[in-house]
């Protein structure tokens, strides 16, 4: 490099132009406000989006959830199963335990028990499934009605399980907390 | 936190240089530092060391600058200029040329060597890396940037003399 081409390089700063437009300022601004404009619009249109999709989900369930109310009584009553009140007995004994509370230390006793009343709901709601599909069979009738005495009786069992439980603690108090069977 | 305002303000005028000495073209030049300054601002996380905010920025600025000038510029080799002619310098005698004489000498020059003369003297590119970014030969470069030198310096002569 010769001096000529270094006296270039040293001074490259005093070859610059006077001054840049403003122009070009304000239209970097313009863009930039642009940019933030549109990235908010995103965030707008996405976070409506996501509510209108949750709300139409819930409205979707709960739609459904008394279809299938509507549908188990509806079947129930088509085929003659409602003349036993089974439903009112269940919810009867299902009343009695609403409330009904056990010491913490023996909660664990029921698990067996409430687990196999879950089971029988799903049961339940696979016999009116079927009935849906394939229509009504005298078969399914009598497992419909099995499964109402069957329930009941596993909620008398719940009931007299808390009873001889609460009992005994009065006896011979445990000194735990109290909890609530939720059925 | 420096405001976007100042940023620019700092590196406005040597950014728009540097690009309107490869293209020649003010209006394109201030286009190119738009969108730039943009590119910058838009990815400023991106970059892990401030200090080098104004080298980077430049990178972008050169980088761009060749991109809209490599399709419209052609850099058809020249006859080798022997290195005596450029080289033999030891006298003075431009010291006394104004600078804006000497940058309106320099965009005088024809585009192609121009552009090469600003990338190689003025940014500080290897010829390598600026024959990789123009799609030409090592050696092409080297005898434009050469070719840009002569006929600069007998530019200027001219008003040395005048």
């Amino acid at each position: 490099m010769n001096n000529f081409e270094k006296y270039l390089q040293d001074n490259k700063d005093k070859l610059q132009s006077d001054s840049v437009d403003e122009k070009v300022w304000l239209m970097i601004e313009n863009e930039m406000l642009k940019s933030k404009n549109r990235r908010s619009k995103r965030f707008l249109r996405i976070t409506f989006i996501v509510i209108f999709m949750s709300l139409l989900g819930c409205l979707i369930y709960v739609l459904q959830d008394q279809d299938e109310g509507l549908n188990e009584q509806k079947i129930l009553a088509e085929y003659d199963l409602t003349k036993y009140n089974f439903e009112e007995k269940v919810n009867t004994k299902k009343q009695q335990l609403v409330s009904a509370t056990v010491p913490e230390t023996k909660f664990e006793d029921f698990q067996i028990l409430l687990q196999q009343l879950e089971f029988m709901d799903g049961q339940f709601q696979d016999y009116i499934r079927y009935i849906e599909q394939n229509g009504y069979q005298e078969f399914i009738g009598d497992q419909i009605l099995n499964f109402y005495k069957s329930k009941i009786e596993l909620l008398d069992k719940i009931k007299s399980e808390i009873d001889k439980i609460n009992y005994y603690e009065k006896i011979k108090p445990s000194y735990t907390e109290y909890v609530t069977i939720e059925i | 936190m420096v405001s976007m305002r100042t940023i620019y303000e700092m590196y406005a005028k040597q950014m728009l240089a540097s690009s309107f000495r490869i293209t020649n073209s003010l209006p394109d030049s201030e286009d190119i530092i738009q969108e730039s300054f943009l590119c910058a601002f838009q990815k400023i996380e991106q970059l892990k060391d401030e200090g080098k905010f104004s080298s980077w920025l430049k990178q972008i600025v050169i980088n761009n600058s060749i991109k809209f000038i490599k399709n419209k510029t052609s850099f058809e080799p020249l006859d080798e200029i022997n290195e005596r002619e450029v080289k033999e310098d030891n006298s003075n005698w431009y010291m006394s040329i104004p600078f804006n004489q000497i940058r309106e000498s320099i965009m005088s020059l024809p585009d192609g060597c121009r552009e090469i003369f600003s990338l190689y003297l003025l940014e500080g590119y290897k010829h390598k890396e600026i024959a990789s970014a123009l799609g030409i030969s090592i050696s092409n470069s080297k005898s434009q940037y050469r070719y840009a030198l002569k006929l600069l310096k007998n530019i200027l002569m001219k008003y040395h003399h005048e």
